[in-house]
């Protein structure tokens, strides 16, 4: 197997066109594939010599993030912090300290395991992709992308994500079996347009509930334009058992999540509140 | 919502192999002339600090520090057998041949002492803070590792071999009679949880523990053994679980066979008991295993405190709680 590590991202392009190769990001996810042997690469091309690929920074409509930026760079981001509260929240409670300084957003998004952390907030942040390959740069909406299969077309590589600034509040909770090192069970992500004292655009995304991180419609639907009070909550604690029942069908976990969703997503608009200060 | 319950738990443990089965340790001791003292001896310390316990034995004896003491452990090729790390025998089976031991060799230096310093008897002569001398005459006194090395010019070393046996009868199994266990460490544990009515998950937010020692040899290891296994005693209430298809192991992981992280573990405050356990050195007996078993039913108590559910299959899973606050409400129509 080859090693390569590009200087920039046209170079990793190229790379991966000649090599036929994988991306590597953090490796928290393709390293241990590669371990059992479920992946074997016929090259890797290492995108950590790349820096731009690392930024995070603010623009007049997005807060821009890069691919290989790493979940303790986005946990440690005041701007973050400020403007993208869902996915700053996420940030913390994925894996344990260890794997926040390895793993990276564009990783999370390259493996896409149907409990990754860092795309429920994404979703529900109205975030777009950008992707680059041989035919050029691409923006995309996450979530159309997310509804594509395969999900990236072979040498496509994830620059990074723009987060509108639309949503003043957005909040994200997640259900693991123990407080670290736990894959999401469930995990729910909220953002909204506060209009005065009511909920203007609401985006919900639901995690661990199927094959991909979905953003819900119904519940966008239900719970936009009214408002945001206790009846607002208990609304959208109804709706989410709803959406989550119409996922999950027949499947094992569905008698368990289509219930316990409900705290899950009462404890996500809980952690809205607080960073809006709502509660004071 | 989420429901606050406090459960106690008691336990009581036979130590040792028992039920028949004689439980031996051995060690040797030699007292060197640099006034150190090595002590060999089988018993393997995975981290509960039997070493330390050994150590701080063998420096009572002898008037040394511990770390005066040089303890060699766990090599087939030169230690005396031990028997197991298991029935949490270790600080009351090996520390009482350990203990056996070192009065054996220091009876030896005692006599020796004895005639070097006129004094008419070894009960005369004591060791203390590295000195050996005759009791209660300042006057009379030398560092312990110069009388060894006087001995040694005369031809003597204090070299000794030690083994102790703890025994017990069967259980005869028509009245129930005998001394399967000798001796018993008991404890009791309380646990206040946090139970959310909407996910079943339980948080566990404080566990006081107090547990009947003895003696604690090592306080700070008493404090440590106690939070280790309320920690395990935690992870087996609440997370560990064995999944088998066919025979095989479903989680060989610990990816996937869960025990409690740091960020699971609640607050504890270790209390312990010091009943002086007259076959025990210095009164010490075992804490090992039973630090662990009340903490499951102070659990399990303190969730069926908060929600009004008896969970009787571990361990206490969300999904179990819950379906059980679904059936608790059916009944109640």
């Amino acid at each position: 197997m080859k090693y390569y590590q590009p200087q920039s991202v046209n170079e990793a392009i190229e790379i991966a066109h000649s090599s036929q190769g994988m991306f590597l990001a953090g490796g928290t996810d393709l390293v241990l594939q590669m371990q059992k042997r479920k992946i074997q690469p016929k090259a890797l091309i290492d995108l950590g010599r790349i820096p731009e690929l690392r930024d995070i920074k603010e623009t007049k409509e997005y807060i821009e993030i890069g691919s290989m930026a790493t979940f303790s760079d986005m946990g440690q981001n005041q701007l973050i912090a400020e403007k993208a509260a869902s996915l700053w929240l996420a940030c913390q409670t994925m894996g344990s300290p260890q794997i926040r300084n390895q793993a990276t957003i564009g990783g999370n998004l390259g493996n896409c395991s149907p409990a990754a952390d860092g795309l429920p907030p994404l979703l529900a942040l109205g975030a777009e992709a950008v992707l680059i390959s041989g035919e050029g740069e691409k923006q995309m909406p996450l979530a159309d992308l997310l509804e594509q299969t395969p999900l990236l077309s072979p040498g496509t590589l994830i620059v990074g994500f723009k987060i509108p600034k639309i949503y003043q509040l957005s909040g994200f909770a997640k259900l693991g079996r123990r407080e670290a090192l736990a894959i999401a069970r469930l995990s729910v992500a909220v953002a909204l347009e506060l209009d005065g004292s009511k909920a203007g655009k609401v985006r919900v995304a639901l995690g661990a509930v199927g094959r991909r991180a979905f953003l819900s419609d119904s519940l966008a639907q239900a719970l936009s334009q009214r408002e945001f009070n206790e009846s607002w909550l208990e609304l959208g604690i109804s709706q989410v058992q709803g959406v989550v029942r119409a996922a999950l069908g027949d499947r094992a976990s569905a008698p368990y999540k289509r219930v316990a969703v409900a705290g899950v997503f009462r404890e996500a608009i809980a952690s809205l509140r607080q960073q809006g200060g709502l509660d004071k | 919502m989420k429901k606050r319950g406090i459960g106690l738990g008691c336990a009581w443990y036979g130590t040792g192999y028992g039920n028949g089965f004689p439980d031996v340790s051995s060690a040797f001791v030699e007292i060197h002339d640099d006034g150190s003292a090595t002590v060999l001896t089988g018993a393997v310390d995975v981290g509960q600090g039997s070493s330390s316990i050994f150590a701080q034995i063998a420096a009572e004896e002898l008037g040394l520090r511990a770390e005066d003491i040089c303890v060699n452990t766990a090599d087939t090729d030169v230690t005396p057998d031990s028997g197991t790390t298991a029935a949490t025998r270790q600080t009351y089976n090996t520390g009482n041949a350990v203990l056996k031991a070192v009065r054996q060799a220091k009876s030896r230096l005692l006599t020796f002492a004895a005639r070097e310093f006129s004094c008419p008897t070894p009960e005369g002569i004591e060791l203390k803070a590295g000195y050996i001398g005759v009791k209660g005459d300042p006057s009379r006194r030398m560092i312990l590792g110069y009388m060894v090395f006087k001995a040694r010019l005369n031809g003597e070393r204090f070299i000794s071999a030690e083994s102790s046996t703890a025994r017990s009868t069967p259980v005869d199994l028509t009245s129930g009679q005998g001394a399967p266990y000798w001796p018993y460490s008991f404890g009791c544990q309380a646990a206040e949880v946090e139970v959310d009515t909407e996910t079943g998950k339980v948080k566990v937010l404080k566990v006081i523990a107090v547990h009947d020692v003895g003696k604690a040899l090592n306080p700070t290891q008493v404090e440590g053994q106690i939070a280790g296994g309320v920690t395990q005693g935690i992870g087996y209430a609440l997370l560990e679980e064995l999944e088998l298809q066919k025979g095989m192991i479903k989680n060989p992981a610990f990816s996937s066979y869960l025990i409690p992280t740091a960020l699971d573990v609640p607050k504890i405050e270790a209390y312990f008991v010091e009943e002086a356990e007259e076959s025990g050195p210095y009164g010490a007996k075992g804490l090992g295993e039973p630090a662990m078993l009340p903490t499951v039913a102070a659990v399990i108590n303190a969730i069926d405190d908060a929600v009004g559910v008896r969970i009787t299959a571990l361990p206490a899973t969300p999904e179990k709680i819950l379906q059980a606050l679904a059936e608790k409400k059916e009944e109640l129509g």
